[in-house]
């Protein structure tokens, strides 16, 4: 009886957990000398939005894949709640005024995948799908 | 049309190559390239000299930007445009900088900026040249300024202080920045006077500040406070002998309209102040700003004869809703509204001359409605269409009588854009 309290009460934690996340079919990803387990999605949209450049005293490098692409968009309405076209317009303001510059854009997931691990302090997202077994990356999960 | 024909040719000729590689060149540089064709249909009023349908907006525009160490960037903006009698094609240089990070953490960040900088001055100010940076054709005519002092509040030659904090409240962001500017002449001149006059504004002092919040309790939310000062005065008037001025001054007598071409000197100091509020919730975002402009007019002679200084307030407003919802269009509402010499319209202070009729010069309201279409990636064409009662913010056509302006005035505007 006692078990069965205890594993229901594993269970619904666990369930709250899931609950408390989002993934979008996509994992958030950092260069493995970031150590970022998990972030609340406005510290997520403050990095994109290039507002927060440093962390644990290096700078970041927001990586992204191209505007147009639907991964783009899914992971910005998504996991940031913010429509790509107000990021990119943000990215925009901070090319064209001078006080900062926009992400690295890639191409595809491939090349996000190198650009994140090749490149200290750089931050980029993948699908789900994608196997990040044998990829020295970090995953990080992104808070509700 | 010929030209269009060669703009547009241009723009296949990209489209057919792989641009959007140019983007990103490495890790550390990255180059950013825009190429724009405007048409104007503007049946009632002529805009920097263009009327009924003209093609003579344009314009290309190079942004390089390297971040040569962690703490120091480097990064400038070149860019030519054609905008009626407005602009030739000259090449400008809105920004030249380098940006030093002096401190920074993961919560705040310390830095300065020199060489040729942006005035940070509400939201759409800092990145006005570049088309896609807002939504439709014009930035919000209300609190922008465009015909008047746009070149003075484009940027300045100086040092920009800036500091990052974020928190459990927020995000804040300060800029504080001084310097000097030269000044349009021409342009300067008619929101001074509403006419040309003897000597020039050569130079104007800029001072300005900026503070932006969003809030952690609101992301989606961004608030602001933007106040720029610009002092200049009049330079290169011509000095009078005794038999000269006594001469002028029979003339001046005669006609005292003719006192522009006898002013002996002039100051004037311009205080911008703006609130800016924008929320995106779900597919929309809104945005209003509130500008509040006060001048004063100052160490005024005529012939060496000390005229009455001025002081008038102005303002604008807008508001602006933009549905963001479709992936390849967006779209938006507009109401903008300025009043100049606000409270001194009977007095004519703002329009000593009366060349321009106060009831109509004085004020300008205006709905618009547009959108952008991303007909590729990298190509987009922006359409606005404007309906506006009052003038304030037309720009003069030389050649052309109070008269020849109308009250009411429409505006199709369109822009084809190609970014890589």
């Amino acid at each position: 009886m006692k078990l069965n309290r205890i594993i229901t009460i594993v269970l619904a934690c666990v369930l709250m957990l899931k609950l408390s996340w989002v993934s979008a079919g996509m994992v958030v990803i950092t260069h493995s000398g970031l150590s970022i387990d998990s972030l609340e999605y406005k510290k997520l949209r403050y990095i994109y939005s290039i507002q927060i450049k440093h962390w644990d005293n290096t700078k970041l490098r927001v990586v992204a894949l191209p505007p147009e692409s639907d991964m783009h968009r899914v992971f910005a309405s998504k996991l940031m709640r913010v429509t790509p076209h107000v990021l990119q317009r943000q990215w925009n303001r901070l090319r064209f005024s001078g006080i900062g510059k926009g992400p690295i854009v890639v191409k595809d997931e491939q090349e996000m995948i190198v650009t994140v691990m090749n490149t200290p302090g750089a931050i980029g997202y993948v699908s789900e799908e994608f196997d990040l077994s044998n990829v020295p990356v970090n995953k990080v999960r992104i808070l509700k | 049309m010929k030209r269009l024909t060669i703009l547009l040719a241009s723009i296949g000729l990209l489209l057919s190559s792989s641009a959007a590689s140019a983007y990103t060149v490495d890790e550390n540089t990255s180059i950013h390239t825009y190429i724009s064709q405007g048409m104007l249909y503007t049946p009632d009023n002529p805009i920097n000299g263009m009327k009924d349908v003209s093609f003579d907006v344009r314009g290309i525009g190079i942004n390089i930007n390297h971040q040569y160490s962690d703490n120091l960037r480097f990064s400038g903006h070149v860019l030519a445009r054609q905008k009626g009698e407005a602009a030739k094609g000259e090449p400008e240089l809105p920004f030249l900088l380098a940006d030093y990070t002096v401190s920074s953490s993961e919560n705040n960040e310390f830095g300065i900026r020199v060489g040729r900088i942006k005035n940070q001055f509400g939201i759409y100010n800092a990145s006005r040249e570049v088309p896609n940076s807002r939504p439709g054709f014009y930035v919000p005519q209300s609190v922008y300024f465009e015909s008047s002092f746009r070149d003075l509040m484009v940027s300045t030659d100086g040092i920009n202080l800036y500091f990052n904090a974020i928190n459990d409240l927020g995000v804040l962001n300060l800029n504080l920045y001084a310097g000097q500017k030269e000044v349009s002449k021409q342009a300067f001149e008619n929101f001074v006077f509403q006419k040309e006059v003897t000597g020039d504004f050569e130079e104007t002092d800029t001072l300005g500040f900026k503070v932006d919040f969003t809030p952690n309790s609101l992301p989606n939310l961004s608030i602001g406070y933007s106040i720029l000062n610009l002092k200049s005065h009049l330079e290169g008037m011509p000095s009078y002998d005794d038999t000269e001025l006594a001469a002028a001054k029979l003339l001046l007598a005669a006609d005292p309209k003719l006192s522009r071409i006898y002013i002996t000197s002039f100051e004037t100091d311009i205080l911008l102040q703006l609130l800016s509020l924008q929320y995106d919730f779900g597919n929309w975002l809104f945005t209003t700003e509130y500008a509040k402009v006060d001048t004063e007019q100052s160490n005024i002679t005529v012939l060496y004869d000390t005229r009455k200084g001025h002081k008038y307030e102005s303002e604008g407003y807008y508001f602006q809703l933009e549905y963001l919802g479709w992936d390849n269009f967006t779209a938006f509402v507009r109401y903008d509204y300025q009043e100049l010499g606000k409270g001194s319209k009977e007095e004519l202070q703002y329009n000593p001359s009366g060349r321009f009729p106060a009831e109509i010069y004085s004020y300008g309201e205006s709905f618009a409605v547009g959108g952008r279409w991303y007909i590729q990636p990298e190509l987009t064409l922006s359409a606005q269409y404007a309906r506006t009662e009052g003038i304030s913010w037309l720009p003069r056509t030389e050649g052309y009588t109070p008269n020849d302006y109308q009250k009411t005035w429409d505006v199709l505007a369109f822009r084809l854009t190609y970014e890589f």
